[in-house]
């Protein structure tokens, strides 16, 4: 009895340790990679585990944020650095974190904490070209395709809801149950990319 | 209660007439007031922004808010009841590297402006005397001064 639970506990150690791979290769009807499309698994079978805030950094290059989309989890402090040798001046009026912050050249501005979930969009209150958008997640599964369009996450066996996103895409990308189970995945995705680049496309929290 | 307003209403009118004429009007008011002042700020960045010898630094910029916080401050420089409270001119110039043939050349903009909308001589050279100050806080300032 006693050998038959320590060798349960074992597998279940083992099963808790092994990492399954979810491919994500995502393009347009025309066969162009779609870059920086988001991607979160969201644990359905209990909460996703509990891990050490993280930190994260966007910065202001040639008045540009890089990168212009993140992902991030709930709780990661934020730095902007501001690589510009002018000012700028961060803003942010989503409701999932709402925040002003002036960035000077040389003088570090104190980092921005995200604590909620749900689509942050910045922009810059001197520079109007300047925009970015920053994902964040409660889960610790999430990343963003490559300039090739593709994306590999790793997440323990089990069931997920995989979250899809992209801000331009002239529709937005249902969320859809994922189960991994013991064999790598690949999930091609399709997006059509928005005709009007000014419309951010619908978040799903 | 009709006639009192209408009796109000008519000192009102009496009492601004003489004094908007009168020579003890602020230099804000004879620019225009907060209209005039709203116009040239606006007419002045749209102006430097489109020309290509001084468009560089308003590059991607927000210029509605610029023209606005321009206007704060040539309100309150000439005498009007406004109060700036944006970042000093130090820290908005710093790092832009503004040459002096940049400054004068918004100058000069802003003398075609005022020029064009008939502000007298007297009060244009009065504007760009209270600006002149403004020219070492704007022309080449240090990044991350302020």
């Amino acid at each position: 009895m006693r050998a038959a639970g320590a060798l349960w506990l074992a597998l279940l150690s083992i099963a808790a340790a092994r990492a399954e791979t979810l491919s994500i290769e995502a393009r347009t009807p025309s066969g162009a990679p779609i870059v920086d499309l988001v991607a979160a698994l969201d644990p359905l079978d209990g909460p996703p585990p509990a891990a050490a805030p993280g930190a994260a950094l966007i910065d202001q290059v040639h008045k540009q944020f890089v990168p212009q989309v993140s992902v991030i989890r709930t709780g990661t402090a934020v730095r902007f650095p501001n690589s510009d040798r002018i000012r700028h001046q961060v803003y942010s009026f989503s409701p999932a974190r709402v925040f002003n912050l002036k960035l000077y050249a040389g003088t570090a501005a104190p980092p921005v904490i995200f604590d909620r979930p749900g689509l942050v969009v910045l922009g810059c209150n001197i520079h109007d070209s300047m925009v970015a958008f920053v994902a964040v997640v409660d889960t610790p599964y999430f990343g963003r395709t490559d300039a090739g369009g593709r994306l590999r996450l790793e997440a323990p066996p089990g069931r997920y809801r995989l979250r899809l996103w992209h801000p331009g895409l002239a529709q937005p990308i249902a969320p859809r149950p994922v189960t991994l189970a013991g064999e790598p995945r690949t999930i091609d995705v399709q997006a059509q990319p928005a005709a009007d680049p000014s419309v951010v496309t619908e978040w799903t929290d | 209660m009709t006639r009192v307003a209408l009796i109000i209403a008519s000192i009102g009118l009496w009492a601004a007439g003489p004094a908007g004429a009168a020579p003890s009007a602020t230099l804000y008011d004879r620019l225009g007031g907060a209209t005039g002042v709203a116009a040239i700020s606006t007419a002045l960045i749209e102006r430097v922004a489109a020309d290509p010898r001084l468009g560089r630094s308003f590059d991607g910029t927000n210029r509605r808010r610029i023209a606005e916080h321009l206007a704060a401050q040539l309100c309150e420089l000439s005498g009007g009841p406004c109060r700036y409270d944006g970042d000093s001119m130090r820290a908005v110039h710093a790092g832009h590297a503004i040459s002096e043939a940049e400054f004068y050349g918004m100058v000069e903009a802003l003398q075609d402006i005022l020029r064009a909308r008939g502000v007298a001589l007297g009060d244009r050279n009065r504007l760009l005397r209270l600006l002149a100050p403004l020219k070492r806080d704007v022309v080449d300032v240090p990044a991350g001064a302020g």
